[in-house]
């Protein structure tokens, strides 16, 4: 198309425009018109309603002259008619337009005139008359030019963009709101992919991993995370996937190679491929005053044993000197022996061994005291309940099989895990059976003498260990106070007794009683809380 | 005194009353070991001069029990107690019931073996007193109710004249009295008799 032709037919375009708006002619009421003509007429009434129906204002300028033609809807746009503007030029459209845009417009009409770019399209605010400023999407392009290679006439139109950009700027907002929400937030936050890979992190979890955030946008899960292998980590999140959060422990690596404790929130949102949304809080300040905590209960707990000793010292002393005092009567005798006049050389070896054996009876209980004043954390380890019971009946089996006493344990073999020091449970086990053995002493039937161990998940979670025999039973004040008040039977072997084995259930948070059975004996139970591992 | 002698031990505690029984044969002394109050009521023999080496502390019956329990049946034996250490309270106690002595475990040879012989002498000599006091109750038993009066009254340190005027009876009978109470109770004077009379008191 030349130059001439697009200038001719735009300027008759334009005009008609302005007239079909203002009034719209019918094809009836110009009978004279050729078909041509007509068909012209048809052509513009399609245009116009396109344009009508696209709601857009439409601009046509003469670049060279200043002359512009702007339709109903351009003027509508800022809140006027076409004739309260009137009249029209380019200095019309640099009047209302933003001074800051128009800076903008001017450059990108320049590129255009150029041929930098193909079209012009600029964002711009303009002053409505309420005095707010609208947006409009200002678009055009030149259509003819000058001989000499001028731009002469441009068209364009004005999309309002008033409301889409308010909502833009209310989704800013509430962006704005979040991120700062993220980033002011006492907990440490992520945004992460399904392969693990941080999206988003904020200040504080910048601050608790002394990493930069754009470190930490280049990082991993894997990165940080200490206690899990990123074997583990990918099972995690599938896992996390499947149930849509979790919450956990754990522990992460600082970027100076220190370790923290941290506990975690997370939630799957299956948006954009799936993101992993945490909260993480440093827990170490939690950890510590958890840790003061224990050593303090432990302390107390100390102090309460040291009570308990002090309550049966004088019962531990007693259980030392029976085999001091028998190892000076035998060393005294054998002594003796050997002066007389014909010294007795068998009644002194048997002495000698007397004494050996009262020696290590006498260590055997120092041995024990010492134990049980062990103030450090006794090894606790996950036991199986059931295989100390099996341990310790290994032990006592000549003793058993010596005192005619038969042991059938009952023991449920789906017990969980407890944790403890197995020395400590031994000796409570052995307490237990052999004092089953002693009230059992009078009995002269052979099938009576018998002791039932039975292990059992009484409760959720923790065990129960009952040890019952067929002896004399309990005293009504006994059951009471059997704990209580050490009474040393002097029994042979073990013997520290009764406080002693409460004091260790106690320190395992477990708690020890005695009942007497319906049909005789009496039966005592302990209980021990199952590690947290077994639950 | 040694061969018709016995030293008993009480004490549940097996290498003690093993080590006892050692150190006290070793003096030459016969031992009889039980390892309860109970089996030692059942298996001591009351008319041997003896002595009751006796553990203070026991289960079932203590040995302050044991104690209680003799004193109750009339059975004295003179009780040397082994107290573990310084049990003072019960020690006090065992003394004011009666007890010969008391040893503090872990105790001398020496001390023990003096003790139980003082012991054992001691049972003797009481021994001894009661068959002499059994066989002068059995002697003045014999008396008729008119010599014990008459026996009494002598022994209050009464002449013959002042008797007869209180019995309202002859000097003469009195006399008569006198000498059949000197024959039956085996005394030689009338220091005697007096020394007689008060032992039965």
């Amino acid at each position: 198309m030349k130059i001439k032709e697009l200038k001719e037919s735009g300027q008759e375009c334009k005009q008609s425009v302005v007239e079909t708006r203002e009034h719209l002619p019918t094809p009836d009421a110009i009978p004279e018109r050729t078909q041509t003509a007509e068909a012209l007429f048809h052509e513009r009434e399609r245009l116009a309603a396109i344009i009508n129906g696209t709601n857009v204002g439409t601009w046509e300028w003469n670049i060279q002259t200043g002359e512009t033609i702007f339709n109903n809807r351009w003027a509508e746009i800022i809140g006027y008619t076409l004739d309260e503007l009137a009249p029209v030029s380019i200095e019309t459209w640099m009047k209302f337009a933003h001074p800051d845009d128009l800076q903008l417009s001017s450059e990108l009409l320049e590129r255009h005139f150029r041929g930098d770019l193909d079209y012009y399209e600029c964002e711009s605010r303009m002053k409505h008359r309420s005095g707010d400023w609208v947006w409009v999407l200002d678009r055009g392009k030149v259509a003819s030019w000058t001989e000499d290679g001028k731009p002469l006439m441009m068209f364009g139109t004005h999309l309002d963009l008033t409301a889409r950009k308010q909502a833009e700027e209310v989704l800013r907002q509430s962006e704005e709101l979040h991120r700062t929400t993220l980033q002011t937030a006492m907990d440490g936050f992520w945004m992460a992919d399904t392969q693990g890979r941080l999206l988003e992190v904020n200040e504080t979890y910048s601050r608790m991993s002394g990493y930069s955030l754009e470190e930490l946008r280049a990082m991993c899960i894997p990165d940080l995370e200490v206690v899990e292998t990123a074997t583990d980590t990918a099972a995690h999140m599938q896992k996390v996937m499947a149930q849509g959060e979790d919450r956990f422990e754990t522990r992460h690596r600082r970027k100076d190679g220190s370790i923290f404790p941290i506990e975690i929130s997370v939630q799957y949102r299956p948006i954009g491929g799936g993101r992993m949304v945490a909260f993480l809080r440093d827990i170490t300040e939690h950890k510590l005053t958890e840790q003061t905590l224990r050593r303090q209960r432990e302390e107390l707990s100390h102090v309460g044993r040291l009570a308990t000793v002090g309550e049966f010292a004088a019962s531990i002393a007693h259980e030392i000197h029976q085999p001091l005092t028998a190892i000076l009567n035998n060393a005294q005798a054998a002594q003796r022996f050997l002066s007389a006049e014909k010294p007795e050389i068998a009644e002194v070896q048997e002495a000698i061994q007397d004494i050996i054996a009262d020696d290590r009876r006498a260590a055997e209980v120092i041995r024990h005291l010492r134990l049980f004043l062990k103030r450090e954390e006794a090894d606790r380890t996950l036991l199986d309940i059931n295989g100390i019971i099996g341990e310790v009946l290994t032990m006592l089996h000549g003793e058993l099989q010596d005192r005619n006493v038969l042991v059938t344990p009952d023991l449920n073999p789906g017990l969980p895990h407890v944790q403890g020091g197995r020395v400590e449970l031994q000796q409570v086990l052995m307490n237990l059976i052999l004092n089953g053995c002693d009230a059992m002493i009078g009995i002269d039937d052979d099938k009576q003498r018998r002791i039932r161990i039975e292990t059992s998940v009484t409760e959720p979670d923790s065990i129960t260990i009952a040890v019952q025999d067929h002896g004399t039973g309990l005293g009504a004040k006994e059951i009471n106070r059997v704990f209580e008040h050490f009474y040393t039977t002097k029994r042979d072997g073990l013997g520290i007794g009764l406080p002693i084995s409460r004091s260790i259930i106690a320190t395992h948070g477990g708690r020890i009683w005695a009942a007497n059975n319906p049909d005789g004996g009496a039966t005592f139970y302990f209980t021990l809380p199952i590690a947290e591992k077994s639950l | 005194m040694a061969t018709q002698s016995v030293v008993y031990v009480v004490d549940d505690d097996a290498s003690v009353r093993k080590s006892l029984d050692r150190l006290i044969r070793s003096a030459g002394l016969s031992v009889e070991t039980f390892a309860s109050a109970r089996d030692f009521l059942a298996g001591h023999r009351p008319d041997l001069p003896a002595c009751l080496l006796l553990d203070i502390e026991m289960p079932e019956i203590s040995g302050l029990e044991l104690q209680k329990k003799l004193t109750a049946l009339n059975q004295y034996l003179p009780i040397i107690f082994i107290t573990g250490f310084g049990n003072v309270p019960k020690s006090v106690q065992a003394m004011k019931a009666g007890a010969f002595d008391f040893l503090e475990k872990p105790f001398e040879a020496t001390t023990l073996l003096d003790t139980i012989h003082r012991a054992i002498h001691h049972d003797i000599q009481i021994r001894h007193q009661k068959q002499e006091f059994a066989s002068i109750r059995k002697r003045s038993d014999s008396l008729t109710n008119r010599e014990r009066e008459v026996f009494e009254l002598v022994a209050a340190g009464m002449l013959n004249k002042q008797i007869a005027f209180q019995l309202g009876i002859t000097e003469a009978t009195i006399k008569l009295h006198r000498a059949r109470i000197m024959q039956k109770m085996g005394a030689q004077s009338l220091a005697d008799l007096v020394r007689l009379a008060e032992r039965l008191k």
